[in-house]
């Protein structure tokens, strides 16, 4: 670049500075001058230019820098590529995507995006993936998609198109219409490029994982592309990165397959355990130089986690176990730090842990490790290798490490270590034992997850409960009492401290002292939960009932509120004259239901936040399992479900909705019927997503139609923290239309859970088959039992005639003939003027009521009308007995008065109402 | 997923900030001091692996962000990533980003980093897009970089007449 002087004289002043209030004394005098040239009208692009890119030197220094983005716009909008180039830096380093000024610039992105300079569309694509606003999806994602899918594209626009798009894909799913395109990108997974492959590589994954179905395809392409790479050497020379062959589009394309169930031809799966071979063979010398060994280790770690999770050859992994085992001694110690990890991962699946646990003393070794990134593998590893006969030693291990570990790490480690001898316990006393020393050591360090957990555990453990009662008076007796010691104890003597009153000193008298001596010290929260206990003493022990007030009266004059209101409530409760009373407050508590463990939901969600979703997890072989299971069943089910796989995610999209049913009066009821009507309506032109979203629970359908016939999906999530049981699910017509639509649940499917643990999901497909025309659509009943509480909700389901239109091209002057034939026989037309202010604020509205159109059934008929943005389709609704209708529909937008007029025209009156119904719904809830 | 790339020197001072997702200046730069300080106290001895950037989001020793980094001379050079990534490959990444760096300019120092604070980016984007690696080759690397700059010539020159 050509340098631009003021500003290095700038940079160089900057440098000059010898503190930090001159450097700003400096910034602010530039600051005040830019902001005066940019106000003189005769500023030049050269000049503009320059102030601009000391504004980005500014950011980069950490000022704050609020102005100046329509300067940069105006570069953009520059002919000069210096002033463009410099233009779209600042944009994308300084604006905000909620900024007004984004509209400017997508005019600007959408002509270099068609420039013919392919420098300036690589500018373009550039910002378009740093900036990525929701209407530059709507607007450019095609332009985009064109990019990458044309003939005449070079590598290097190609490669960037695809990232772009991944960009986009990522923020706005719904926007990018991925499934139109999706599966004409795969093929490019075999391009000869290779950066034109490993761009696609990336967006082909995340791909697979929102459309698992429709990009099936891309596991094939994958599996041979590897084969050039790894078997055939095929590839161009500037591409070996220190001896290695594209190390980066080995590793994409071995984590691409993570995401797909193992290959069922015999051909790709000996193809692929050839390839892994092949690169675990390769691995087995160590490469002298440093990089060849990063990029050789790095393509194995991820051919071994690929082997892991194909489940492909047990033999292999038991290989794969002791190459690791080598690693993890290694004196190269990214090499270590990774040989650690993978074997966590391979502990987390293999069948037999035998080869990995020869290496548990070096693990163990590893927890003191100098270098603290090592210390976390190694305790990832211990936590995720221990089974039934390793526990006593890694739980022991772990404990002992607790003491010296860092502060950062203690929480996971005691975290896992409650998971573990929860876990692996065969003896109580262990059990107890374990836990104790473990909040005494850790207390400071870990959640309030892990001491709940122990009360849960001794609460549903009658066993347990003398055991416990014993420790937790010793501890009390101790010298030293950690907080979330006292507090176990403490909540273990309220509930069973008659379980040992007999015993010597442990009368109820001295279970009171020994609570009263450890009160004074401890925290508030800890001297709450010991007051409640000495209100259930007053209960369990009347004999020292005297004793109790004493305590409670002394409280009653707290400064904390709530000791206060807890010390008084109580001693009021005790001094009542009724007698029936403190029986029932004080009551032993119910053991806990059983559940998922909070501390399993606290780790799991821990490891959450990634943008491709992780394919494993630490530990839980259980999960990783039910995981794996899962996938497995999918792909049998395959041919005779629709696709299922959308639904893991089902969960965790984001949009909320409420019942149909429950129209109250309240803003935030009705806000909720406003919902879940939204809700409603996509899925009559969408087939998969969300029909309900509660604080309990969570309705997802996933819709397949061969009219006359369907199959539906309806899958329930478990949102709460509790389990539910009792859950039946049932889809009822309306009397008028029951002989017109029939609803059955499909055959071939196993029975409803009896309960359902939180996060938990289950599903039940439904047979739909359209008899005759019909009018309204069905109800789905769903009811269940939470916390005793029998719960029924009823949703509208979408299910309508218009869910049985089928699109039909037909030419032009067909579809005129039809339309004007239909008219005249007025069998069947209905038509509305619709409000859509939205028109004229969103540019992507026009494709979008041409997106609803065609996700209704119709095939779009292009040209059909003279008024470009109009729109025409053709679809036939087909009944088993009444056979099949015709249906024509038009829609026409009128942005300047915010209005579309939709006029439908059908053989059946129904189907046109009904359809228009639909469209009316979905219009209205945009 | 790439989520950041950092270059500063030993003492914290930035020379390239670049994040693949919207964070506000502050934000930057907090994370920024965050990182240089974890790095900066490793000895070169220890590995190149590191998490637990707090400002970074999420719980604390949160799994799902890791720092890859790399120390030459006076300068370290961050890659934060999420798990999605290969540790190895993005540690190679960097040698590839520093390389075409190198070619360049021909011996880069941090001198050149901190008056060509423009060019850097635009280097940067030849090797990593949105957050995914994008080119690894440095002979297309460098073409790029280098044919983009002949783009400018004849402009530049307009522009002084």
């Amino acid at each position: 670049m050509a340098p631009m002087k003021g500003l290095t004289v700038f940079i160089a002043d900057l440098r000059k500075c010898r503190s930090h209030e001159d450097e700003e004394k400096r910034v602010n005098k530039e600051l005040a001058n830019i902001r005066t040239k940019f106000k003189e009208p005769s500023l030049n692009g050269y000049n503009r230019k320059k102030y601009v890119c000391k504004l980005v030197y500014m950011a980069l220094l950490g000022y704050e820098v609020s102005f100046g983005h329509r300067e940069a716009v105006d570069l953009v909008n520059s002919t000069k590529y210096s002033e463009k180039q410099i233009g779209y830096l600042a944009i994308s380093l300084l604006m905000e995507e909620d900024a007004d000024y984004g509209r400017m610039v997508v005019a600007a992105m959408r002509r270099d995006i068609h420039d013919t300079n392919e420098f300036n569309v690589s500018l373009a694509l550039n910002a378009v993936s740093n900036i990525c606003t929701r209407e530059i999806a709507e607007v450019l994602t095609q332009d985009i998609v064109a990019q990458l899918l044309s003939p005449v594209a070079s590598m290097f626009i190609k490669k960037k198109a695809a990232l772009c798009l991944l960009r986009l894909l990522r923020r706005f799913p719904e926007a990018v219409n991925a499934q139109q395109w999706a599966a004409r990108v795969i093929p490019y997974l075999g391009h000869r490029d290779i950066g034109v492959t490993l761009s696609v590589a990336s967006l082909v994954t995340a791909l697979a994982q929102q459309f698992p179905e429709d990009t099936r395809k891309a596991a094939s392409f994958a599996v041979r592309r590897l084969k050039s790479l790894v078997i055939d050497n095929e590839y161009a020379a500037e591409y070996i990165y220190y001896k290695v062959p594209a190390p980066w589009l080995q590793i994409k394309l071995l984590r691409l397959l993570q995401y797909f169930p193992a290959p069922e031809s015999p051909e790709l799966r000996s193809l692929l355990l050839s390839i892994l071979r092949h690169i675990i063979d390769v691995s087995q010398d160590t490469p002298r130089e440093l990089q060849q060994m990063n990029a050789q280790y790095s393509i194995l770690f991820e051919a071994i986690n690929l082997g892991i999770q194909l489940d492909i050859d047990q033999g292999l992994m038991q290989e794969c176990a002791v190459l690791l085992g080598r690693f993890i001694t290694s004196r190269e110690i990214n090499v270590r730090y990774l040989g650690l990890e993978t074997m966590a991962h391979l502990a987390a699946y293999i069948d037999s842990l035998d080869t990995i646990k020869t290496y548990q003393g070096v693990i163990i070794q590893s927890l003191r490790d100098r270098d603290v990134s090592v210390r976390r593998r190694a305790l990832d590893l211990l936590y995720s290798m221990c089974d039934v006969s390793s526990a006593k030693t890694i739980v022991s291990e772990l404990l002992r490490h607790m003491v010296v570990a860092d502060f950062t790490l203690r929480e996971e480690m005691a975290l896992k270590v409650a998971i573990l001898t929860e876990k692996y316990a065969t003896e109580y006393s262990w059990y107890v034992d374990v836990m104790m020393r473990l909040v005494s050591l850790a207390g400071d360090h870990m959640g309030d997850e892990v001491w709940h957990r122990i009360v849960q555990v001794i609460l549903g453990n009658e066993e347990l409960q003398l055991y416990a009662c014993k420790i937790a008076l010793q501890t009390l007796k101790a010298p030293v009492c950690h907080e979330s010691a006292l507090k176990v104890s403490a909540y273990v003597l309220g509930e069973f401290g008659h379980l040992i009153a007999n015993a010597p000193d442990c009368a109820p008298v001295d279970q009171l002292k020994a609570l009263q001596s450890k009160m004074a010290s401890g925290s508030q929260s800890a001297r709450a939960v010991a007051l409640t206990t000495v209100g259930k003493f007053i209960n369990l022990f009347p004999e020292i009932k005297t004793l109790c007030l004493r305590v409670l009266d002394r409280y009653r004059g707290a400064l904390d509120a709530e000791l206060q209101q807890r010390a008084c409530e109580y001693y009021a409760l005790a001094t009542l004259e009724s007698e029936d009373l403190m029986p029932t407050v004080f009551e032993e508590m119910p053991p806990f239901p059983e559940r998922r463990s909070a501390l399993m939901s606290r780790l799991l969600k821990r490891e959450a936040d990634t943008e491709d979703q992780r394919t494993w997890v630490f530990g839980g072989r259980e999960i990783n399992r039910e995981r794996k299971l899962q996938k497995a069943g999918k792909t049998v089910e395959d041919s005779e479900e629709p696709p299922v796989a959308a639904v893991p995610q089902l969960l965790e999209v984001p949009e909320q909705t409420r019942f149909v049913a429950d129209g109250g009066q309240t803003p935030e009821e009705l806000a909720r019927v406003a919902k879940s009507k939204r809700h409603y309506a996509r899925l009559l032109w969408e087939n998969d997503g969300i029909l309900y979203d509660g604080d309990e629970i969570q309705v997802g359908l996933v819709a397949q139609y061969k009219p006359p016939a369907g199959r539906v999906g309806v899958f329930l999530g478990n949102k709460s923290t509790a389990p539910i049981y009792d859950i039946s699910i049932h889809v009822a017509c309306e009397e008028s239309s029951e002989k017109q639509l029939v609803v059955q649940q499909a055959t071939g499917q196993g029975p409803l859970p009896d309960s359902l643990m939180p996060l938990g999901q289950a599903r039940v497909f439904f047979d739909v088959k359209c008899i005759d025309v019909f009018a309204t659509a069905p109800t789905l009943r769903i009811a269940y039992t939470m916390a005793g509480a029998p719960t029924v909700s009823e949703l509208q389901m979408p299910v309508t005639i218009a869910h049985f239109i089928d699109p039909v091209t037909i030419t032009v002057a067909d579809f005129f003939s039809r339309w004007k034939q239909l008219g005249d026989a007025a069998i069947g037309e209905a038509q509305n003027v619709l409000k859509t202010p939205f028109l004229s604020t969103d540019s992507g509205a026009i494709q979008w009521l041409r997106n609803v159109v065609g996700g209704a059934g119709f095939a779009l008929i292009q040209g059909a009308d003279a008024e470009p943005d109009n729109i025409v389709g053709v679809g036939i609704a087909t009944t088993e007995n009444a056979g099949r209708f015709g249906c024509l529909i038009r829609v026409e937008p009128k942005p300047a008065h915010g209005l579309t007029r939709v006029t439908i025209r059908a053989t059946n009156p129904t189907v046109a109402k009904v359809v228009a119904a639909n469209i009316n719904m979905v219009f209205e809830s945009k | 997923m790439i989520k950041s790339v950092l270059i500063f020197n030993q003492l914290g001072k930035p020379r390239l900030i670049k994040f693949y997702e919207q964070i506000g200046t502050t934000q930057q730069q907090e994370i920024l001091r965050e990182i240089h300080a974890l790095v900066a106290k490793r000895p070169d001895t220890q590995c190149n692996f590191l998490e637990g950037c707090q400002s970074m989001g999420s719980s604390s020793s949160d799994s799902s962000h890791r720092i890859i980094y790399r120390h030459y001379a006076t300068l370290y050079f961050v890659f934060v990533v999420d798990s999605s990534e290969s540790e190895l490959g993005i540690l190679d990444l960097i040698q590839v980003f520093v390389e075409a760096l190198d070619r360049v300019f021909e011996n880069v120092c941090e001198l050149d980093l901190i008056f060509h604070f423009d060019e850097i980016h635009y280097i940067l984007m030849e090797v990593v897009e949105a957050g995914m690696v994008i080119e690894t080759n440095l002979t297309e690397i460098s073409r790029a970089v280098n044919e983009a700059k002949q783009q400018i010539k004849p402009a530049s020159e307009h522009s002084r007449l």
